[in-house]
């Protein structure tokens, strides 16, 4: 009797697991969709916003047909992508990134592990490389 | 570290939790196929057999749909780089080698595929239009899948119309359309822009308003560049 109760612990576990992770999984899901409000308004766009208007307005302007609009929207979000890397120029340049200064590189950088994202690739791969 | 949790079936969808660390902090990961109603696995069927080149937000289901019904030319773009390699690898068996998959780097990603620091600058540039930008020609059918959405949606909008597309036969597919998530994720926004002309439970496709210009469209991406839904 007791043998057979043993033997049906874990069927019931295998029954009973998935259903409370797939609970705990609509609860997730529910506590998602109440948290709509992802937009981060600390987001480097915020300050950019309808600077696209004044270029679309210019380029219109200029006979720039719509068709162009994919074009722009790329380069609008190639300029927000690169903002941050201006900023650090233009910090740089007033000397106020003192703590993102560039390193040298040495050989006293290289892992005691090895070559660092060569580790997993095996003698024989290099070799065919 | 990258400890595979515990799978189940749960709401017609698969669930992978994985346990993993970044940053010395332990993330449990969930990853899910998305499995679609069989109501949108016929619909999106459909208009995949009937389509020359299909351009995907998020893969998954639909990408083995497009490669069942045959599309020649197909192209996706997903966040999560495991993903996408299952994506590849599981086509392979339908002869569809020439499908092109792009990593979207949007940084490290939790649950549901979410960046975990979401302003980091570059994530538009990554997901939304870096992946279209180098396809030369327009597609047939878009489907908006992955984060993202409603400016996914613009973009591939305008790519189209960029790329000389006849915007009465294009389609632009948005996947968990159904209320309420729909204005919670502010998805109704595109109804501006476009019309719906099919519909299953979870699955609207819409095509661009003949009135809508690409000024309209544009203004709507950019409101939306950073709402993760």
């Amino acid at each position: 009797m007791m043998a057979g109760r043993r033997r049906m612990i874990p069927i019931l576990l295998w029954m009973t697991v998935p259903f409370f992770l797939g609970t705990v999984v609509r609860l997730i899901q529910f506590h998602s969709s109440t948290h709509a409000d992802d937009y981060d308004n600390d987001s480097p766009s915020r300050s950019r916003v309808s600077s696209l208007s004044r270029q679309v307005s210019k380029r219109s302007g200029e006979g720039g047909g719509e068709n162009d609009m994919f074009e722009m929207m790329h380069q609008h979000l190639y300029d927000i992508a690169h903002q941050s890397r201006s900023n650090n120029e233009n910090e740089a340049a007033a000397g106020t990134n003192n703590d993102k200064e560039r390193k040298k590189y040495t050989l006293d950088a290289v892992p005691k592990s090895g070559g660092g994202l060569l580790d997993d690739v095996s003698a024989v791969e290099l070799v065919h490389c | 570290m990258n400890i595979f949790f515990h799978l189940s079936l749960n709401n017609n969808a698969f669930h992978f939790f994985f346990l993993t660390q970044y940053n010395n902090i332990i993330i449990l990961k969930h990853i899910t196929t998305k499995l679609k109603s069989h109501q949108d696995r016929e619909l999106l069927g459909r208009l995949y057999h009937d389509a020359n080149s299909v351009f995907e937000f998020g893969v998954g289901e639909s990408t083995l749909i497009a490669a069942h019904v045959g599309v020649p030319r197909y192209s996706g773009v997903d966040s999560d780089a495991n993903w996408i390699a299952k994506a590849r690898e599981s086509v392979l068996p339908h002869n569809m080698s020439q499908y092109r998959f792009t990593f979207a780097d949007i940084g490290p990603t939790k649950m549901f595929g979410r960046a975990i620091q979401t302003n980091v600058s570059k994530i538009p540039l990554s997901y939304q239009s870096t992946p279209l930008y180098s396809e030369m020609e327009a597609f047939d059918v878009y489907l908006v899948d992955g984060r993202y959405r409603v400016a996914c949606a613009c973009s591939s909008m305008l790519h189209a119309i960029s790329r000389h597309a006849n915007m009465s036969t294009v389609l632009f597919g948005v996947h968990d359309w159904s209320t309420p998530m729909t204005s919670k994720r502010d998805y109704d926004k595109l109804l501006a822009i476009g019309t719906i002309v099919h519909k299953s439970t979870k699955l609207a496709v819409l095509q661009v308003r003949s009135n809508v210009t690409a000024i309209d469209i544009a203004q709507i991406w950019e409101e939306n560049i950073w709402s993760t839904w």
